[in-house]
């Protein structure tokens, strides 16, 4: 007896009389009502209340089935994006049979016991009024004031919208198939046996009435004056509207269950046997057809195709949803749900962002229309096989299940949410495709007709309309509905003729083949390579240019800035030096040619040491020609040499010679010396090769002519990313290596003189687990720790090539010294130049990074440092002179800083020079993680990219040269000079070194 | 997760324990024949040592592994991953221990045997070898450290990008456990609480730092008992 509102204290028992009215009134209810559903409304309370029916008229309505009269299931709300129910009410009478439909705030929605709701959708879908019906209510239609019901008895009635009044009712031949359609005053209805009716929506007074010809399920459409309805028998009939007369009638073959959806001049109908049909509304024409089959067999359509956004969506029986190009029938994307068994009745909706339908008459879902993706999706209780369909309005979808309730799913109190379309367009009106446009921090590109989507909340918006070579456009926008048409035309950047001659500036003469590239406003490039005389034309953007030109091989690149002042700019001179170590091009580095020279000087050199020593000896003097300490220096100096030739032999033999050979290349493409081609059958000539191209590669090697390296979008020549990265890097050295000198120093020291100590036992621990702990973990917790308070200090990551485009722009802007790859001048040391150019904010964040990073590596690398010291400590600490000072009782202070300290020394520099390869490893890693212009990073990022074909070895121009080889031989230069500084300046030093080296 | 592992296990014992045992083996007695000798092997142990521990380990054995890989049949890649390693490390054995083989070959009870007309390779066998063998136990960590940095680092960066050098590395398509480690710090770790799922790289990481505390502590007692303390 939950149905009685025995609690209101206006109507509570004053007096008997009063309670035992209600309990009769109660009694009979509940004789006739069926068992409620759940939190079933208080009917007799609502049905006295008598409330205007109005809203806001900012809320969309949703008035009859499919949306709009033409059935397309089209609306420009977007919907909602999240799958949050605002209100869920439960009707007396079981399942949902009409409706829900929406005006304003008013919700109706009728069980299928024969109970009429109308609720309040913005108040938690309170009551407003609700009435019975009679028996089986199929459909529903809101034509104001009226709400027209058909009913299973083959009635229809008019019910007034405000209070629930019953204004007239009238009498069918047979029950309503699916929908009414009311335009212009009169209402269409086709009838299950087949009959199309017009009558008046006033009186119900009957204007014309047609057989179909068959019995009909499905609702009529009503598009520019025609009525369009399907039978059961497979016929698509268009009847003229204000008299029933046939325009034309097509066949698709099988039966149809639903209505035709109308619309852009097309029917599109799904029938019985899987298939979706597209006619020309104008004739019956067919335009094109898709079979559900072709994804799941025996698959079948029940309901009515959405058309909108160009697209057909449509959701068959089995669970598919599908969206089609509404002008090909082309499937664009289909997602799958789990199959109730039952027929799907709803047809889908399309919305600007998203179709929503119900999947499988059971899973309301929510897809994304450009990618169909899946947005949400939330399965109804009892489902929802009725013809209970989809309302979409705003952000809300309302619908009714199975189980008797109306659910309200959408965004609790946000905004509302309007799709905003438009085209970008050239001058000339053609559509312009890849334009980026910004609405806040939301980034769209146009697809290739033009057009672009947003879905904003109401609001004022500056929009940014950006495309390469194009000026920018910026426009202001107010959403406070839906934006249908923004249209934006983009101007070309102008462009001119600018030509003239690249020279060599020694000798004047004009260079062909130089790569000639100028870089304009909003993006603009244009390239060219320069003809044999030197010469060149291209069209160069309006306004202030970079001219880029890199020099043919043996010439550096040079860049100079150009003004195009609205007209074409001529007999521009661009003069290119030869770099120092250029070998003619004619002339192929013949190795064959140098090595014997090469051979013959050295045997020669040995020689002349020989007979110089003879004579010293002959003379009674030492053989030996200088000091121990020179001849130290002479023999490991000498060494390099040959240490360089065994890194290249690798280098080459392993990231060249074999990689080329495995991969079947043609190994005369090695070098540059003529040849055709080459087996491994003629070992001559694969010997020639060899030696060949390993002259090539250092001939390439020697002039800086490694190839391309990239970095994101940046393809440079790799000299040039060198020469901007490398001071990045070695500022980062500099400050990385002192802070591991000034950690590791003390701490060995301290722990050497006390053994076993806190200090010690810590050290030596520490040093173990920064062993084990893989470094980029290290790194992560160190940026993870950090983050916080690095971005709320300074206001930007704690990564990154350059200060984030945020990070500038709060600072005025990109300032003009950083250059495209975050390279900074005029010294390439970016906390130096920013110094320079007194820019302190750009200064204190580049040391911040600067320091975190050489923190991370002082972390790693000292790990390894302290280890090898530990030992060398120890043994420098018991040395005689350490002993001596402490018999003479001086305190241990004096003795660790100033004797040990100093005969310490030499011991650092021994071991940091044979853990520098370590150092190094420490850092390309750091850098690498961090994302930071330096070396390190780009050799990680080359050796990922493209492993194995080798520099020195390049199919064609352009193709990158593993810009890692070049770099791994600079690293062993600096690897092998740096540990020579440290061993000779170790000797100097301490020339008792000199004596433990030659034993 | 334990699973993965405990199969991991095996793989990873010969993938590190292997080249390193190995290098371990030629190091010490290739350092302490150069130690002895003085001549011409001691110059091309020297030079050789010197050239390949002038190159980061790292960026060396992807030289090598890359130049060879497509000449290698895919089952016999993780052998030859292994060889290369042992072929890059040996050198940071022998040049520790030429360096002390130089010093223990001039003690006074190595003269008395060579005095006593012991042959060379009784000699090294029998006096240098043994007493030389100290430093080859400190680097034995710091190679552990190299190795499982390279089956760490490469899959971490890689997990970003599908970059086409994966491809061809060796111990991408079992469980090993710098994979794990790797796979899970790139898909598990975060700085926020509620998604940071650290059993995904706590698990293997534990396992590494074991696995080397056991290698670090088994070479501090031998370093002890070899020293005789």
């Amino acid at each position: 007896m939950p149905v009685l509102d025995l609690g209101n204290p206006q109507r509570g028992g004053r007096t008997l009389g009063a309670v035992l009215g209600v309990l009769l009134i109660a009694i009979l209810l509940s004789l006739t009502l069926p068992p409620p559903g759940r939190g079933a409304a208080p009917l007799g309370r609502a049905a006295l209340t008598s409330e205007v029916v109005a809203g806001p008229a900012a809320l969309p309505g949703w008035t009859t089935l499919g949306g709009s009269v033409n059935r397309s299931g089209a609306t420009a709300s977007i919907g909602p994006t999240v799958d949050d129910l605002r209100w869920e009410r439960c009707l007396a009478g079981g399942a949902v049979r009409a409706g829900p439909l929406l005006t304003g705030s008013t919700v109706f929605a009728a069980s299928e016991g024969g109970y009429l709701y109308a609720l309040n959708r913005t108040d938690g879908g309170r009551v407003l009024w609700s009435r019975s019906i009679g028996p089986g209510p199929t459909t529903g239609d809101y034509a104001a004031p009226y709400l027209l019901l058909g009913t299973s008895d083959g009635r229809l009635s008019a019910v007034l919208g405000s209070n629930g009044s019953l204004a007239w009712s009238r009498a069918l031949t047979a029950p309503v198939a699916q929908g009414i359609a009311v335009a212009g005053g009169i209402a269409y209805v086709a009838t299950t046996s087949g009959q199309v009716e017009a009558f008046r929506v006033a009186d119900g007074s009957p204007v014309w009435s047609v057989p179909a010809g068959a019995p009909v399920s499905g609702a009529v459409a009503l598009e520019a004056g025609t009525v369009f309805l399907a039978t059961t028998s497979g016929r698509v009939l268009a009847l003229s509207g204000s008299n029933g007369s046939m325009v034309w009638q097509a066949s698709v073959g099988a039966t149809v269950a639903s209505a035709p959806a109308v619309a852009d001049g097309r029917v599109v109908v799904g029938d019985g046997s899987g298939n979706v049909t597209a006619l020309r509304a104008s004739d019956g024409t067919g335009l094109w057809r898709w079979d559900a089959r072709s994804l799941l067999a025996a698959d079948s359509l029940s309901s009515t195709p959405s058309i909108g956004e160009g697209r057909v969506a449509v959701a068959t029986d089995l669970g598919e949803v599908v969206s089609l190009n509404a002008t090909t029938g082309q499937p664009a994307w289909n997602r799958s749900y789990p199959n109730s068994g039952y027929p799907v009745r709803d047809g889908p909706v399309t919305t600007p962002g998203f179709v929503y339908a119900m999947a499988g008459a059971t899973t309301l879902a929510a897809i994304e229309l450009a990618t169909g993706n899946a947005s949400w999706s939330t399965s109804l209780d009892g489902g929802s096989a009725s013809q209970s369909p989809l309302a979409v309005s705003g952000n809300e979808v309302v619908v009714g299940d199975d189980a008797g309730c109306v659910l309200d799913i959408g965004t609790q109190g946000g905004p509302t949410i309007w799709p905003v379309a438009g085209t970008v367009r050239d001058p000339s009106g053609a559509p312009l495709p890849d334009v980026q446009v910004v609405i806040g921090s939301r980034i769209v590109t146009t697809r290739a007709d033009g057009a672009f989507e947003f879905a904003l909340p109401n609001g004022t918006y500056t929009v940014y309309v950006f495309r390469t070579a194009y000026i920018e456009d910026v426009l202001s926008l107010n959403v406070s509905g839906a934006v249908r048409d923004l249209s934006v035309v983009l101007r070309p950047l102008a462009t001119f003729e600018l030509s003239g001659t690249v020279i060599d500036s020694r000798s004047g003469r004009g260079l062909g083949g130089a790569n000639v590239r100028v870089e304009g406003e909003f993006g603009y490039v244009a390239r060219t390579t320069t003809g044999p005389t030197g010469a060149f034309v291209l069209l160069a953007g309006n306004g202030s240019d970079e001219l880029v030109v890199d020099g043919p091989g043996g010439y550096s690149g040079r860049v100079e800035r150009i003004e195009v002042p609205g007209a074409a700019v001529a007999g521009v001179i661009v003069a290119v030096d030869p770099s120092g170590l250029s070998i003619p091009s004619a002339d192929p580095h013949r190795l064959d040619l140098i090595l014997p020279f090469g051979v013959l000087a050295a045997a020669a050199l040995g020689l002349g040491i020989d007979a110089l020593r003879s004579r010293r000896r002959a003379a009674g003097l030492p053989p030996a020609l200088l000091s121990p300490f020179g001849r130290y220096v002479a023999m490991r100096a000498l060494l390099i040499p040959g240490e360089v030739a065994a890194v290249l032999l690798l280098l080459y033999v392993f990231g060249t010679f074999l990689p080329a050979a495995a991969a079947g290349q043609n190994l005369c493409e090695l070098s540059s010396a003529a040849c055709r081609s080459c087996g491994w059958s003629d070992p001559g000539c694969v010997v020639a090769v060899f030696g060949n191209g390993f002259g090539t590669f250092l001939g390439r090697l020697a002039t800086g002519d490694w190839g391309f390296a990239s970095y994101g979008p940046l393809t440079e020549p790799a000299s040039q990313f060198l020469q901007w990265w490398l001071p990045d890097s070695l500022e980062l050295a500099l400050v990385a290596l002192a802070l591991s000198v000034g950690i590791a120093y003390p701490v060995s020291i301290l722990s050497s003189v006390r053994p076993e100590s806190p200090l010690d036992v810590g050290s030596r621990l520490g040093s173990t687990l920064g062993l084990l702990v893989p470094s980029f973990l290290v790194l992560l917790a160190v940026y993870g720790v950090a983050y916080g308070p690095f971005s709320q200090a300074l206001g930007d990551d704690p990564y990154g090539l350059v200060p984030s485009g945020l990070w500038l722009q709060s600072h005025g802007g990109s300032p003009p010294w950083i250059g495209i790859a975050g390279n900074t001048s005029p010294t390439g040391f970016p906390i130096v130049d920013s110094l320079w150019h007194r820019d302190w904010g750009f200064a204190a964040l580049a040391t911040a990074k600067t320091l975190l990073q050489a923190g991370v590596i002082a972390l790693i690398y000292v790990a390894i440092y302290l280890r090898f010291l530990r030992g060398a400590v120890r043994r420098a600490l018991a040395a005689p002179s350490v002993v001596a000072a402490r018999a003479r009782g001086l305190s241990e202070g004096t003795i660790l800083w100033h004797h040990a300290g100093r005969r310490l020394l030499p011991t650092y520099l021994l071991v940091f020079g044979s853990t520098f390869p370590a150092y190094i490893g420490a850092q390309a890693l750091v850098e690498a993680l961090s994302n930071d212009a330096g070396l390190g990073t780009l050799l990680l990022s080359e050796i990922l990219q493209t492993p194995g074909s080798g520099f020195g070895f390049r199919p064609g121009p352009g193709v990158n040269g593993n810009l890692y080889q070049v770099a791994i031989f600079l690293v062993v230069l600096l690897v092998l000079v740096l540990r020579l500084a440290a061993d000779i300046l170790a000797r100097y030093l301490d020339p008792r070194m000199l004596e433990e080296g030659r034993r | 997760m334990l699973d993965g592992l405990l199969r991991a296990t095996p793989f990873d014992l010969a993938l590190v324990g292997g080249p390193i045992l190995l290098a371990m083996a030629v190091g010490a007695i290739l350092g302490t024949y150069a130690g002895v000798s003085q001549g011409a092997i001691d110059l091309v142990v020297t030079g050789a040592a010197d050239v390949i521990v002038g190159v980061p380990t790292f960026l060396l054995i992807f030289v090598l592994y890359l130049g060879i890989v497509r000449w290698v049949p895919i089952p016999d890649r993780l052998l030859v991953f292994g060889l290369l390693f042992a072929a890059i490390l040996w050198p940071y054995y022998a040049r520790p221990v030429r360096a002390l083989a130089t010093e223990v070959a001039e003690e006074r009870y190595v003269e008395a045997s060579r005095a006593a007309g012991a042959r060379r390779r009784r000699l090294v066998a029998r006096h240098v070898l043994p007493n030389s063998l100290a430093p080859i136990f400190a680097q034995a960590p710091v190679d552990v450290y190299s190795i499982f940095f390279v089956l760490t680092v490469f899959p971490f960066l890689g997990c970003f990008a599908p970059y086409p050098f994966l491809t061809v590395l060796p111990a991408t398509a079992f469980p090993e456990w710098g994979n794990l480690l790797a796979l899970g710090a790139c898909h598990g770790w975060s700085f926020l609480s509620g998604i940071d799922f650290w059993w995904m790289y706590a698990f293997p990481l534990a396992a590494i730092v074991a696995f080397g505390t056991g290698v670090s502590l088994a070479c501090d007692g031998a370093d002890r008992f070899l020293s005789g303390r």
